[in-house]
């Protein structure tokens, strides 16, 4: 397996690190969806408004 | 015969935390951004736009999915930058292409040196690495997500293991 040598090592715990921190702050599936679709709400309404920031607004939600 | 829309929703929230780790990815780890691809992807997959063929798994055929909607939203942004003077005078705002500073603080340095690697490689590089190691997929899974041969995958693979590992440690560098 490629993945078996000294730099395949290496590289492999650190990948399992960095997957390990970016599942430690992630959310399930519900919450991302609930979350995606409250956002693109607040997109909407600030794009039937010109001149409101929507993806500012849109970044607090 | 494809798939129920209650069996689409369990695929994906069975594989939702990898798909989010190929979108950051996909994405040059801009958190926004990817997330913006995951939920466009989401979408056509419910609502049938992208339609599973059964002709690999689930996973390798969302992560296919997720890899040309995010290429679609590259294509937009660069259509927009085309048009940022306009779009400036109207008062709109656009998302920059730098990754989110949000993203980097709450890294590990450790972390925070890999992705700063992993930018640097070109994209299939990055993106066969990501597949075989953050996604443990192997080197056939991750040439079926990628579009390509396997020939093709393993010199990716081996090219982009070389440089990054010359980019996290220059002391090595041959």
């Amino acid at each position: 397996m490629t993945r078996e040598d000294e730099t395949g090592r290496d590289l492999a715990a650190r990948f399992a690190r960095l997957r390990a921190e970016e599942n430690a702050r992630g959310e399930d599936y519900a919450r991302f969806s609930a979350r995606m679709a409250a956002r693109e709400r607040l997109r909407e309404r600030h794009r039937r408004r010109p001149g409101v920031p929507a993806l500012a607004a849109a970044a607090v939600v | 015969m494809g798939l129920t829309r209650a069996e689409l929703e369990a695929g994906l929230e069975e594989h939702h935390a990898a798909s989010l780790g190929w979108a950051l990815s996909c994405c040059g780890w801009d958190r926004g951004e990817a997330e913006d691809v995951l939920q466009s992807s989401y979408l056509k997959v419910l609502d049938g736009r992208a339609r599973f063929g059964a002709r690999s798994s689930f996973r390798t055929w969302l992560f296919g999915v997720i890899r040309r909607t995010a290429a679609e939203h590259r294509r937009r942004a660069a259509l927009r930058r085309l048009w940022l003077p306009l779009a400036r005078a109207d008062g709109a705002v656009l998302r920059d292409a730098a990754p989110d500073p949000a993203s980097a603080l709450e890294r590990t340095e450790t972390s925070t040196r890999l992705v700063a690697a992993l930018r640097m490689l070109p994209r299939r590089q990055r993106e066969t690495l990501h597949l075989v190691f953050y996604e443990e997929l192997t080197l056939r899974e991750a040439a079926e997500v990628l579009g390509v041969t396997i020939g093709a995958a393993r010199q990716h693979y081996d090219r982009g293991k070389r440089r990054l590992r010359e980019l996290l440690d220059p002391e090595n560098r041959p």
